[in-house]
């Protein structure tokens, strides 16, 4: 149980790091969806450690809505730039390398300063939960591209759910359900405004929004 | 002392007659991958025997760094074979002239005299290839630091002898930030042996060769001696990764001939492991463009840097 702990947070960290530098917007994506995947897997660990129905449901929805769904919208709705790169950036992808390796620190420094008491799973999950959800807001700051900033505030919503998974072993299924529904559809209103986005500027890069346009 | 002295012969015997075997059988594979027969495994050994062969020549502007050149680089992975455990599990007479660290310098001089010669020779390919391979190596050089502390770090020394048996009693063996450090690892060897992504070793295309350019004024026994050099070097880096960092099972505790000749089994069926993992690595990528270097070294080192932050909260 520890061990796949271990195993599937820090694959899950490796795969926020991947999203922080991915240059395509397919590969974004899809690592998006791995990540969730990979979250639900470990719900799913859990579920066989405690045999909490809860954390069951919570496994399956992940998988189903997270790792399925979202991407499914968010590539029929951001068709147009769905296979392109990503030119410009804010911060360049060494410096962002190292600015997350940072932000990881700061992850793993919070947890250990938190008064938390492990339960469930050990303290660095907890560390880890923190620092996807630093890296999924930084993702959002450090690109130019909305649906690459889209993907990235998915991210950190993955790490806020991860950090409920360690403190209270999942939030309640009410909570986590309407949870989900509520980023499903705002990942719809997203992706709607991206694709309008497109239409009307013919690019998803952000920075062209600064400009008024007569 | 003997019986040590024997021990530490073979496994530097096995270090100069397996190297080329495994360059052949990574390009046989990599031909049946393409669908394609290519050379026998056997093809290197014919290359050197060719180029011992033949005569040796060398620009008269030439210094004696030219001439010296390729006994370091032939050298070089010799004395670092005497420094990690190629086949027995216990220290031999040498191990422990150097830590890892020391072994890092070891093996960095024989890169460090290629490119004194490549430049010495000027020719303007050398320059080019040595600046490119500087430019790897420096940025190389970061994640090689801190993966040293980090195997340091998780198994409180860094003699290889001494992480390989502190590896082999571990459990379990593979955890997290091990498994990121062996990774990291792997990704700075292929680098710096100048293999893809890095740099491709089937091709001699001038406009992005680092390696081969910088073997280009070479000729005759001079040639096969860089050759083999760098063959050397793939296959005592891989030793560390397989036997220190990665799978520290299998080898001899006992200077007998049976011992030995199991060790040199596994080491066989672990370097044909290795070698299909290099094959499967150079069928699937391409080669990256040298401006995002960087970005695959800065890769490495967050790997690195993950591992020493996990395992440090791990404990």
């Amino acid at each position: 149980m520890d061990l796949a702990a271990a195993v599937f947070s820090t694959l899950i960290l490796l795969v926020g790091f991947w999203l922080l530098i991915a240059r395509q917007i397919r590969a974004a994506v899809d690592g998006y969806a791995i990540q969730s995947i990979l979250l639900g897997c470990l719900a799913l660990a859990l579920f066989a450690a405690t045999r909490d129905p809860d954390l069951l449901a919570l496994g399956i929805l992940t998988i189903a809505i997270k790792g399925l769904a979202i991407p499914a919208v968010i590539e029929r709705q951001a068709k147009t730039t769905y296979g392109k790169r990503e030119l410009q950036y804010h911060v360049g992808f060494p410096t962002a390398l190292l600015i997350g390796a940072g932000l990881t620190l700061i992850g793993f420094v919070a947890a250990a300063r938190l008064p938390y008491h492990p339960a469930l799973l050990a303290e660095p999950v907890l560390g880890v939960a923190i620092a996807v959800t630093l890296l999924g807001f930084f993702t959002a700051m450090a690109r130019r591209d909305a649906v690459l900033q889209l993907a990235g505030l998915l991210v950190a919503e993955n790490g806020v759910i991860l950090v409920g998974l360690v403190v209270a072993s999942g939030l309640g299924l009410l909570i986590e359900f309407a949870v989900f529904l509520d980023v499903l559809v705002g990942v719809a209103v997203m992706g709607f405004l991206i694709a309008r986005m497109h239409e009307t500027v013919s690019s998803t890069d952000t920075s062209e929004l600064s400009r008024l346009r007569g | 002392m003997l019986a040590a002295a024997i021990g530490q012969c073979v496994a530097v015997l096995v270090v100069l007659t397996l190297a080329p075997l495994l360059k052949g059988v990574i390009a046989r594979l990599e031909a049946v991958v393409q669908s394609r027969r290519g050379p026998s495994p056997f093809q290197p050994y014919f290359d050197l025997a060719k180029l011992f062969g033949k005569q040796r020549s060398a620009t008269p502007e030439a210094s004696w760094v030219f001439r010296f050149t390729p006994y370091i680089v032939f050298a070089a992975p010799i004395a670092f074979a005497m420094l990690i455990p190629v086949l027995t599990a216990f220290p031999l007479s040498w191990a422990f002239m150097a830590d890892m660290v020391g072994s890092g310098f070891v093996i960095g001089i024989g890169g460090f005299f290629t490119n004194l010669a490549a430049m010495d020779s000027a020719s303007p390919y050398g320059g080019l290839g040595a600046s490119r391979s500087r430019l790897v190596s420096s940025l190389a050089e970061p994640t090689l630091i801190l993966i040293f502390f980090a195997v340091g770090y998780i198994s409180g020394g860094t003699v290889p002898f001494v992480v390989n048996d502190v590896l082999h009693n571990a459990s379990p063996l593979i955890t997290p930030s091990h498994a990121l450090i062996a990774a990291a690892f792997l990704m700075v060897l292929l680098a710096e042996t100048g293999r893809l992504p890095i740099d491709n070793p089937g091709t001699a295309q001038e406009l992005s060769m680092i390696e081969a350019s910088r073997l280009f004024e070479f000729s005759g026994p001079d040639q096969a001696l860089m050759e083999w050099g760098g063959w050397m070097k793939l296959f005592v880096l891989l030793v560390v990764w397989l036997n220190v960092l990665i799978w520290p099972d299998g080898l001899a505790t006992q200077i007998t001939l049976p011992a030995f000749a199991i060790a040199i089994g596994t080491l066989a069926a672990k370097m044909l492991g290795a070698a299909v993992l290099i094959a499967g690595i150079e069928s699937a990528l391409s080669k990256i463009r040298i401006l995002r270097v960087p970005e695959y070294l800065g890769g490495t080192f967050v790997l690195s840097f993950l591992s020493i932050v996990l395992f440090s909260l791990g404990r």
